[in-house]
This record gives C-alpha cells, sequence and structure tokens, in this order.
C-alpha cells in the first residue's frame, strides 16, 4: 500500500516534471521561431543587477540557458515594471493569486459536488438535463452579476474593487502589503489547522449522530466555527494597526472569493459529468484531462474576476503586461502561472490517489448521467429552435440592411445617427436608450445596438464554426489514430497520443492564448 | 499579424482538439465500420461543444481587447466598458449597452451545449 502510494507521488512528481520542460521547450521553440532575441529580455539591464546566466548584449541566449534562467529565476528585466526583474514582480502577484485561487478550489470543490448531486437524484433525466445546462450556463453566471450589483452596488456593503483601501493604509507607510498579507495567509493556515484538528478529534462522534445529513450540518457548521476562532484570533494577535491593515486586505477579498468559488464550482460540476473524467492515462491518481481542464477554466475565471475587480493578482498583470507590449514579462508570467497550475493539478492528482479506492465493477459501468424513464423531446426541440433563431439572426441582418435599414446610419461598425435637433434640445445625445427609430438604443459612438447584435451572430457562427471544425477534424483524426494503434496492440503509443491531449488541455487556455497573441503580433 | 477572426479560430481549433477526442473516446466502438448516424451524432456533439467553448473564450478575449474582430457580442462588451459605461449606476441606467449582448453570449453558449448534450445522448 504504501509503497504504491510512494511510486505514484513519484511518478506524478516525474510527470509534472516533464510537462514543464516540454512546456518550457515548445515555449522558447516559439520564440526563436518568431526570432525574438532573448538577449533583449536582459537589456538594457539595472547596474545593481547582473545576472549569472546571462551571456551578454547581442549573444544568444540557449535553451540551457533559458531552462537555467527560468529555475533560477532569471528571466529578464520588466519593460513596464523597469528596473524591476520579471521575477521580483511575479513573486509579489502570483502568491495573492495563488492564495485566492487555492481558496477557490477548496469551496469549489465541495460546492460543485453539491450542483452536481442535486441535479442527478432530485429531477429526472428529461428536466435534469435542461435544468442542469440551464443553470450552470444561464443562471449561475448571472447570479454572480446579481450578487455583484446587489452588494457592491445598491447595498454599498462590500467594495467594488482593488486591493486595499488606500485611506486606512496612508498614515502606515513602513507596512508593506505583502507583510500584511502573508500574516492574512499564516492565519488561514491556522484556521485550516485548528478545522483540522477539530476535525480529526470529533470523527467519531459524528458518525454517532443519526441522521446523516444533520451530522454533516453539524460537522460542517462545526468546522466553520472552529476555522473562523484560529483566523480572527490570530489576527487579533497579530496587534494594531497590522489586525485592521489584515481586516481591510480581507474585506476587499471576500466578493472576489465569492464570485471565484461560484464561477469555478459550476465548471466542476460541468466538467466531473464529461467522459473526461474516467480518462486516467497514467492509472490511479495521475492527472486527469478532466482536471486539466477545470483548473484551466479556472484561471479563465480568476483572471476575469481580478480585471473586474481591478484586484492586482498575477492574471490583471499579465494582462496590463500584453497590453503594454511587455515582452519578458509576458513571457515570464504565462511560464509560471502554467507552472503552478502543473503543481496544482499534480497535488491534487496525488490527494486523489491517496484518498480514492479502487472502484468496484458495478461502478466503472455505471452510466455518469443516469437516464431515468423516457427521454422527452422538448429540450431537443428547445435546443434545435434557439439554434433556427441565431441561424435567423444572420439572415436577418443583410435582409435588413438590403430593405429598411440605410447603411449609413445602421451599419454595426461605420454606421452613426446623428442626434435630432430636439433630442440634442432636452440634452440627450448617444448613447441614446431604445426607440422606435433603434429597437436596442445607440452605442457611446451613435452606432444601432440591434444592428450590431444581428451582425455578431455572423461572427459567432464563423469563429464556432471554423474552430469547431478544425477541432473536430483534428479530434476525430487522433481516434481513429488511437483506435489503429490499439488495433495493431501498439497501445501504449495510443495512450501517449491521449496524454498529449491531456496535456494541451492542461495548459491553462486563456494565458496561453494571451501568449499566442503576443507571440503572433 | 494580428489575430483576426479566423486566425483567432484557426489557434483556438489547434489548441483545443483533445475535446474532440475525448469526447469521441466516450464511445469508442462508433469509429468502427458500423454506427455511421452514431458517429455522426458524436462529432456533431463535439462540435457544438467546442462551438460553445470558442463563443465563451472569443468573448473573454475580446473583453480584454486582446482580438481585432470587426464585430462581435464580445466586443460590444468590451466597448460598453471601455467607454466606462459598465462601472457604477452605469450599468443598470445605460442597460442596453451591456445586457443584450451578455445575454447573447449565454444563450449561444446554452443553445449549443445542450444541443450537443442532446445529440450526444441519443447515440
Amino acid at each position: 500500500m504504501t509503497e504504491q502510494v510512494v511510486r505514484m507521488i513519484l511518478r506524478d512528481l516525474l510527470l509534472a516534471a516533464l510537462a514543464l520542460f516540454i512546456f518550457l521547450t515548445a515555449i522558447f521553440v516559439l520564440l526563436q521561431v518568431r526570432g525574438v532575441d532573448l538577449s533583449t529580455f536582459y537589456g538594457p539591464l539595472p547596474s545593481t543587477w547582473s545576472p549569472p546566466h546571462y551571456p551578454g548584449p547581442g549573444q544568444s541566449v540557449g535553451l540551457f540557458a533559458f531552462w537555467r534562467n527560468f529555475l533560477t529565476g532569471n528571466l529578464g528585466v520588466s519593460f513596464s515594471y523597469y528596473p524591476r526583474s520579471v521575477w521580483s514582480v511575479v513573486a509579489e502577484r502570483l502568491p495573492r493569486s495563488l492564495f485566492l485561487f487555492t481558496l477557490a478550489l477548496l469551496l469549489a470543490i465541495p460546492l460543485g459536488n453539491l450542483w452536481s448531486r442535486l441535479f442527478q437524484s432530485r429531477w429526472g433525466s428529461n428536466g435534469n438535463r435542461f435544468i442542469a445546462i440551464g443553470v450552470y450556463a444561464l443562471f449561475l453566471p448571472w447570479l454572480v452579476l446579481l450578487l455583484v450589483w446587489i452588494f457592491a452596488y445598491k447595498l454599498g456593503l462590500l467594495p467594488m474593487g482593488k486591493f486595499l483601501n488606500p485611506d486606512i493604509w496612508r498614515p502606515y507607510r513602513e507596512i508593506s502589503a505583502n507583510a500584511v498579507f502573508w500574516r492574512v495567509v499564516l492565519s488561514t493556515f491556522i484556521g485550516f489547522a485548528v478545522a483540522g484538528l477539530g476535525w480529526l478529534g470529533l470523527r467519531r462522534f459524528w458518525r454517532t449522530v443519526s441522521p446523516k445529513w444533520l451530522a454533516t450540518l453539524l460537522a460542517i457548521g462545526m468546522n466553520a466555527v472552529l476555522f473562523s476562532l484560529g483566523f480572527f484570533i490570530s489576527l487579533i494577535l497579530y496587534g494594531e494597526p497590522l489586525s485592521s491593515l489584515a481586516g481591510d486586505m480581507i474585506w476587499h477579498m471576500i466578493l472576489p472569493l465569492i464570485l471565484l468559488t461560484l464561477e469555478m464550482s459550476v465548471f466542476y460540476a460541468l466538467i466531473i459529468r464529461s467522459d473526461l473524467f474516467r480518462f486516467r492515462p497514467f492509472g490511479r491518481g495521475s492527472f486527469t484531462p478532466f482536471f486539466a481542464l477545470f483548473l484551466a477554466l479556472s484561471f479563465a475565471a480568476l483572471l476575469s474576476v481580478e480585471t473586474v475587480y481591478t484586484w492586482p493578482g498575477v492574471g490583471l498583470m499579465l494582462l496590463n503586461a500584453i497590453l503594454s507590449e511587455d515582452m519578458p514579462l509576458t513571457v515570464g508570467a504565462s511560464i509560471y502561472i502554467v507552472v503552478a497550475l502543473i503543481f496544482i493539478n499534480m497535488a491534487m492528482a496525488i490527494y486523489r490517489g491517496i484518498r480514492e479506492r479502487e472502484p468496484s465493477a458495478a461502478q466503472q459501468d455505471e452510466p455518469l448521467v443516469r437516464e431515468a424513464g423516457r427521454r422527452a423531446r422538448w429540450p431537443l426541440l428547445i435546443a434545435v429552435a434557439l439554434l433556427l433563431a441565431f441561424g435567423g439572426m444572420v439572415i436577418a441582418h443583410p435582409v435588413l440592411t438590403g430593405t429598411l435599414w440605410n447603411p449609413q446610419v445602421y451599419d454595426p461598425i461605420t454606421g452613426y445617427d446623428p442626434p435630432s435637433e430636439e433630442l440634442l434640445a432636452r440634452g440627450f445625445n448617444h448613447p441614446l436608450p431604445p426607440s422606435g427609430r433603434h429597437l436596442l438604443g445607440t452605442d457611446a459612438w451613435g452606432r444601432d445596438i440591434l444592428s450590431q447584435i444581428l451582425y455578431s451572430a455572423r461572427s459567432a457562427f464563423a469563429l464556432g464554426g471554423l474552430a469547431g471544425l478544425i477541432a473536430t477534424l483534428l479530434g476525430l483524426g487522433a481516434a481513429l489514430l488511437v483506435r489503429t494503434l490499439e488495433k495493431v496492440r501498439a497501445g501504449s503509443l495510443g495512450n501517449g497520443v491521449l496524454a498529449l491531449g491531456c496535456a494541451l488541455l492542461a495548459l491553462p487556455l486563456l494565458p496561453l492564448f494571451t501568449f499566442v497573441q503576443a507571440w503572433w503580433s | 499579424m494580428e489575430l483576426n477572426l479566423y486566425t483567432s479560430a484557426l489557434w483556438l481549433g489547434l489548441l483545443i482538439w483533445p475535446l474532440a477526442l475525448f469526447v469521441l473516446r466516450g464511445r469508442p466502438e462508433l469509429l468502427g465500420s458500423t454506427g455511421r448516424i452514431g458517429l455522426l451524432k458524436m462529432l456533431s456533439a463535439a462540435f457544438l461543444y467546442i462551438m460553445a467553448i470558442s463563443v465563451g473564450i472569443e468573448a473573454a478575449l475580446s473583453f480584454y481587447g486582446l482580438l481585432r474582430i470587426p464585430m462581435s457580442w464580445g466586443i460590444m462588451v468590451e466597448m460598453a466598458r471601455i467607454s466606462g459605461y459598465l462601472v457604477g449606476s452605469a450599468v443598470t441606467r445605460y442597460w442596453w449597452l451591456f445586457w443584450p449582448a451578455r445575454l447573447m453570449i449565454s444563450l449561444f453558449g446554452f443553445t449549443a451545449y445542450l444541443l450537443g448534450w442532446e445529440l450526444k445522448a441519443r447515440v
């Protein structure tokens, strides 16, 4: 048993290291192909800093130097934070994001399991699918927006953004934000430790409580109380002004944490239903494409939460680095983000491997989504009707432009409708609210919103269709290849193809895409 | 070179194809000579899932101003953002700048995903 676990841990560590080096090499090759001179990342160097593995201005940085530089944290100087090194900027921002991400991950997994179980057992399969997809795709993303609107804007209870309130921090110039941040992290650890000890101590007792749901509820409540005790008492023990500054920082973290947790729980609930969940390319407890995809999507959610809240984590920094064409920071941040996600994935794989028992044969045959009774037709009909409606939008735009709409006014990109004298006299200008002339109003530049909405359906179909076509063809080719390999008894080669697929899915798509964007242009 | 509609679709397709692979791996027996209609349904499901995801990704990337697409729902949301209509009370007062486009993104993803799911369940 223990020997098996040790082997599993060693294998997962090896896999993580392998994934890392493949990723680094791919980045290096991509940069070389594009003709990016890595030595420019190090120059003009500030006089205070001389990286050990830097051959000097104008001399090319080879693959080994690139690896070594990465391992020793030398990825050049950030242009936008000059003269700070990429590593120092990332080291300041990454822990914050990781902290938020890890907390949200710990909360999102049980919550996602709850969503999944709720829809799996309560409703029959007919309503189940429809409601589940509706909740995941429509309700929860809007709930997130609603929460922001109610708590932050309407009630004014929680701050709308930023990391901290400068008014509170101004008198304490000698205290750095990160010193307080690390104390918050420490307090969280203490809270978890206290709750964990309480859990271990009372584990026997909870088993004796008779209704199981009551025991679960009581256990959760008890752990929450213990966590809060450990957390808040340790915070108070830091003494003023550190306690109140930490409180301010936590206060700014609540809404981002709730939103990220909600979004991540949705992704989790969606993905554990998929067939990806079953596939373990390297046996028990190894990386699964399902978890990799979940992490990648979650990182996209983190990026959006950080942007919406201007919460200065690594995602926001990456975005700013791309927009200001700070190539060293873009490359550095992308690499370290991927590294962090690979290691989270590895840690979760090891945890799962230690916890999980071998599934029984009955469990393996059990369908992921239970089908109860006859399958109703109406969800399919609704989906087809909606798709036809979107298709109708694609057709409607050119038809309307040809008949009713004057292109000078209604063109989605170049149109402009000069507001009438009467409207101007009443103090109205663009964006104008919906009226008979513009059924959905106009945007800030005086263009018709309805026209833009209709025109955009075409963009969505073109982009989604082309991407879908390419990906489906490649996926079909790969599936056929794997099948052929399995037929000629070269199944391990086939597993290699599947593992490559896992590795690709494991790359967080959004930072990767931003890297592609920076590299491409 | 800029990431326009077609190049970004190309990149997206090149990065996300394993999803189609794993959807197809869910029913490996369909790849044989029998079950052409079943295979077609699985392929459509994979296609629709990727369509749903790519519109979401497009919206996210457009929101950050990283794509050069003339007009899309994501671009509409981004324009509402950069002209300052997503801050504070403006979100509700100038609702037509943000909510219709956001609703379309949600609905499109919902439609494609639901259709894919239903097709896959009927194999």
